[in-house]
């Protein structure tokens, strides 16, 4: 069954850091953003109405916590 | 009492804004969840649906590149959650983003000098997030073959016609062995990712919470100076700002490295979609009539196959008249399997052409060529359908009983359908409730009647009495030879007594013809390539 031994971890270490190196190279930001353009025009195509209400409740969802907090802190300089 | 009363009013007005905002966050989260269930829907239906279009009309040449089928393989883990994770992933990197110049904005109006004190205390926590996302998927892609290799392993175990052979030969403790020893390979240096990224993370940890109690007492103690004018409510409002600052920018971080992990697959993904075929149809191509058979003829064709040297065919001519039958016989990689590839267009010629009825086949139109051909190719497909249903999509414009019971019964494959507890309605695999699994020659004989329900001027036989047995096979040449007069036959085949009753024998060697006639014809030739070989295959019999 020798043979058919998996690698020894040292060498996937070693493997791994070259690996990495290499395919981040070729996974550049660049890459990134013409990918994530294409993938939000797809969105768009394919649900444009989920699209819209995710972008909208997403929007107001990030900035409630803001406001709320604002407001319960008016709340208790009022009481104190 | 009129002050009293002025902040109570002021405080019940707040309570109630701030009970209005609760309800309307709740509501906010339900939409956006509804929204986000959607949307995985819609992906799901989008790619479920395209991305098997798309590898369906892909040049049949490419599927034999492997570096095409790597990108198959590839993009088949994940079409169906990977592009919905990767705009989700987006839509929530976006959401963090708005977040955290928020806090900044509100930072920067109430304390400047304390933002570049919280940043400075995330920066640990960010080398160590990226740092083990780096590694992570570092060993991910290192070990991508272990992890295929234990797929592949793990699969004899689980597959019903390996797990035969396994019990018999012995080897599942074996394979269990071999398993195990890849998965823990993968894994090994995952747990040694973890442990030290964990203990990292716990010193990252501490500088950020030293920061954050830092700048709590700071706050509190403008609080305790009354002449601040720092209250209690600006303590608690800052403070969530800044808990909302540092777990946002935590948040936006990890999706983004997310985000950029996904870009490979997506990559990959949009490869795949905008593969170009090279087999060109032409907009003005000569549409074929399916009255009579077209003839075909091959004019000094040679052909290599990509990324190959070796010639197929070199200089091969061969001319089939309207209602012959033909049949091309040689040993395995004599290029008899190339010679159908080329007849229907799966591959271009590299020299010379191929005419239907005179006319290249590259200016022909391949909807109108194809209505003209019933095929059985080697590896024909098994439907998961009714009996009746993998006869009839040989031709789904045709919906005719009568027809179909004909091909089936010249198939051979009546008497066995009759047997079914369901006849024609049997569901034909074990993996559906009540469906039963056909013999080898069982399934060639149902492929064979699909291609006979057909009823194309040009039959196209590949090997198709493989797995059938002698007597099986004569009966079956014998209506082949009924059911085709007037209509073109073109049999493939390596068994030289599957062939005889042919108007025109092929024998074919290293892409070219070495002898041609009938059978009695080619039997005469002393020392004939075709008679030695009939002779050696009739020994086997005797």
């Amino acid at each position: 069954m020798r043979y058919l031994k998996v690698k020894q971890l040292s060498e996937g270490v070693e493997m791994a850091k070259k690996v990495s190196k290499n395919k981040r190279k070729k996974n550049s930001l660049k890459l990134l953003f013409i990918n994530l353009k294409r993938s939000l025009g797809l969105y768009w195509k394919i649900d444009k109405r989920s699209f819209l209400g995710l972008l909208i409740t997403i929007i107001s969802l990030a900035l409630i916590p803001f406001i709320y907090s604002y407001f319960w802190g008016q709340a208790l300089n009022l009481i104190v | 009492m009129g002050g009293n009363d002025g902040v109570r009013d002021n405080l019940i007005s707040l309570i109630a804004f701030a009970f209005f905002l609760a309800v309307v966050e709740d509501f906010l989260w339900r939409i956006n969840e509804y929204f986000e269930r959607r949307s995985w829907f819609s992906w799901n239906e989008y790619m479920s649906i395209n991305v098997p279009t798309k590898i369906a009309s892909i040049d049949i040449q490419k599927f034999e590149d492997p570096k095409f089928n790597n990108l198959i393989n590839k993009v088949e883990q994940g079409y169906d959650h990977k592009p919905t994770e990767f705009a989700s992933y987006f839509l929530w990197t976006f959401f963090q983003l708005i977040q955290v110049l928020s806090s900044i904005g509100i930072l920067v109006l109430f304390a400047p000098i304390l933002l570049p004190i919280i940043i400075v205390s995330l920066v640990p926590s960010f080398i160590v997030q990226v740092k083990a996302s780096k590694l992570g998927w570092g060993i991910w892609n290192a070990k991508g073959d272990v992890n295929r290799k234990y797929g592949a392993n793990s699969r004899y175990l689980r597959n019903e016609d390996s797990v035969k052979e396994i019990r018999v030969f012995g080897i599942k403790n074996y394979l269990v062995d071999l398993i195990t020893n890849l998965f823990r390979d993968f894994q090994k240096e995952q747990i040694k990712l973890l442990n030290s990224t964990q203990k990292r993370f716990l010193i990252s940890d501490f500088i950020e919470s030293a920061a954050r109690i830092g700048i709590a007492v700071w706050m509190l103690m403008r609080v305790l100076d009354r002449s601040s004018g720092f209250g209690v409510g600006n303590f608690t409002f800052y403070r969530s700002t800044i808990g909302d600052f540092t777990s946002s920018s935590r948040n936006l971080l990890r999706n983004f490295v997310k985000m950029y992990d996904d870009n490979l697959y997506m990559a990959d993904l949009f490869k795949l979609l905008d593969t170009k075929n090279e087999i060109v149809y032409q907009a003005d191509a000569i549409r074929i009539g399916n009255k009579y058979p077209p003839k075909i003829e091959f004019k000094n064709v040679t052909f290599i196959y990509p990324k190959s040297e070796k010639k197929v065919f070199d200089n091969f001519s061969l001319t089939i008249n309207p209602g012959e039958d033909i049949a091309l016989v040689g040993e395995n990689g004599a290029g008899k399997t190339t010679f159908v590839k080329l007849l229907l267009r799966f591959y271009d010629v590299t020299d010379g052409e191929i005419l239907i009825n005179g006319t290249n086949i590259k200016n022909i139109d391949l909807e109108t060529y194809y209505q003209n051909i019933g095929v059985l190719f080697q590896n024909f497909n098994q439907y998961y359908y009714q009996v009746e249903d993998n006869i009839k999509i040989g031709n789904i414009s045709n919906n005719n009983d009568e027809l179909m019971l004909s091909s089936s019964k010249d198939a051979g494959a009546d008497g066995f359908i009759q047997d079914y507890k369901n006849k024609y309605k049997q569901l034909l695999s074990k993996a559906f409730k009540g469906g039963i699994e056909p013999s080898g020659g069982q399934w060639q004989r149902i492929a064979l009647a699909r291609a006979f329900y057909r009823n194309a001027n040009i039959l196209i036989l590949d090997e198709p009495t493989s797995a059938i047995d002698a007597k099986g096979e004569y009966e079956i040449f014998k209506k082949i030879s009924e059911v085709q007069e007037k209509k073109t036959t073109i049999i493939i085949s390596h068994r030289f007594s599957t062939v005889r009753n042919a108007d025109k024998i092929y024998v074919v060697d290293g892409g070219k013809i070495i002898e041609s006639g009938t059978h009695e014809e080619l039997m005469k030739i002393k020392n004939g390539n075709y008679k030695y070989m009939f002779e050696l295959q009739a020994e086997g019999y005797r």
